[in-house]
């Protein structure tokens, strides 16, 4: 008999212990049955209860907000870093210190996440036709907070691109869809 | 059958190390790339790896292309010639 305990005998306080190991089922049950019974509030269904449970922060289409806005960032982050910081041979100590540069890297890795943590509700082709604006914003961000010149024929070769990006969003979002 | 599970989980483990290592390079790269070019001038090169992607896919996996496929292409090229240029 799988998940019975009779070592040294089934009512020795060991056994009792490993039992919820063994068959972690019977102790589930019995444990949420007690529950049942301690209190007589009619069970909520369970999507009810995980929206309850969301704060706002964990609204899909914030993360995906917060995604493209963090990728924008890590361009920046690391313009910055390498601008300000990098040393020209690449094993010189102050650049394993470079912070700008960490900072892009933890925002691209941020990104990530949210990115795919906003892909488990928003559908794909939405998703992919808001990641276009990230050449706009990167564009932007570093108009704004790098200072470059951006020429008029630069700004409509980023637009471009964007819309470039925009149409690939279909085919792109159909494509994963099949994965 | 035991064998080629193993074998295969091995062979998924080796893509995802090369992957690894790929972007790894592909990151260093980009650093260097920032060092000598403006953010803005650069960044638009970026959507190219997507006309990379298609292009492998038509090419490698068959697979067909769309006319929002080609529309989205045609505009990345122009785009990224018109950044190129300024």
């Amino acid at each position: 008999m799988k998940g019975n305990c009779n070592f040294p005998k089934p009512s020795h306080p060991f056994c009792k212990r490993i039992s919820g190991f063994l068959n972690p089922e019977s102790a589930m049950s019995k444990a949420t049955s007690n529950q049942t019974k301690s209190d007589n509030v009619p069970a909520e269904s369970e999507d009810e209860a995980r929206r309850k449970r969301k704060s706002p922060f964990l609204h899909p289409y914030l993360q995906l907000f917060i995604s493209i806005i963090l990728t924008a960032a890590s361009q920046i982050f690391l313009k910055i870093g390498v601008d300000a910081q990098l040393v020209s041979p690449w094993y010189t100590i102050s650049n394993f210190f470079a912070y700008w540069i960490w900072l892009g890297i933890l925002a691209v890795i941020g990104s990530l996440f949210s990115w795919l943590y906003a892909l488990k509700s928003v559908p794909l082709i939405i998703a992919f036709n808001l990641a276009a604006t990230n050449h706009i914003m990167v564009a932007v961000g570093s108009r704004l907070f790098l200072g470059e010149a951006i020429s008029s024929r630069r700004w409509i070769g980023v637009f471009l691109v964007a819309v470039g990006v925009f149409f690939i969003a279909r085919p792109a979002a159909r494509a994963e869809e099949k994965l | 059958m035991a064998d080629h599970s193993k074998s295969s989980a091995s062979r998924r483990k080796l893509d995802l190390a090369g992957g690894v290592l790929v972007m790894t390079v592909s990151f260093f790269t980009w650093l260097s790339l920032l060092h000598r070019f403006d953010l803005s001038y650069l960044y638009p090169f970026e959507g190219l790896d997507r006309v990379l992607l298609a292009f492998a896919a038509w090419l490698i996996l068959k697979e067909k292309m769309s006319r929002d496929l080609w529309i989205g292409l045609i505009l990345i090229c122009l785009g990224t010639a018109f950044v190129a240029g300024s």
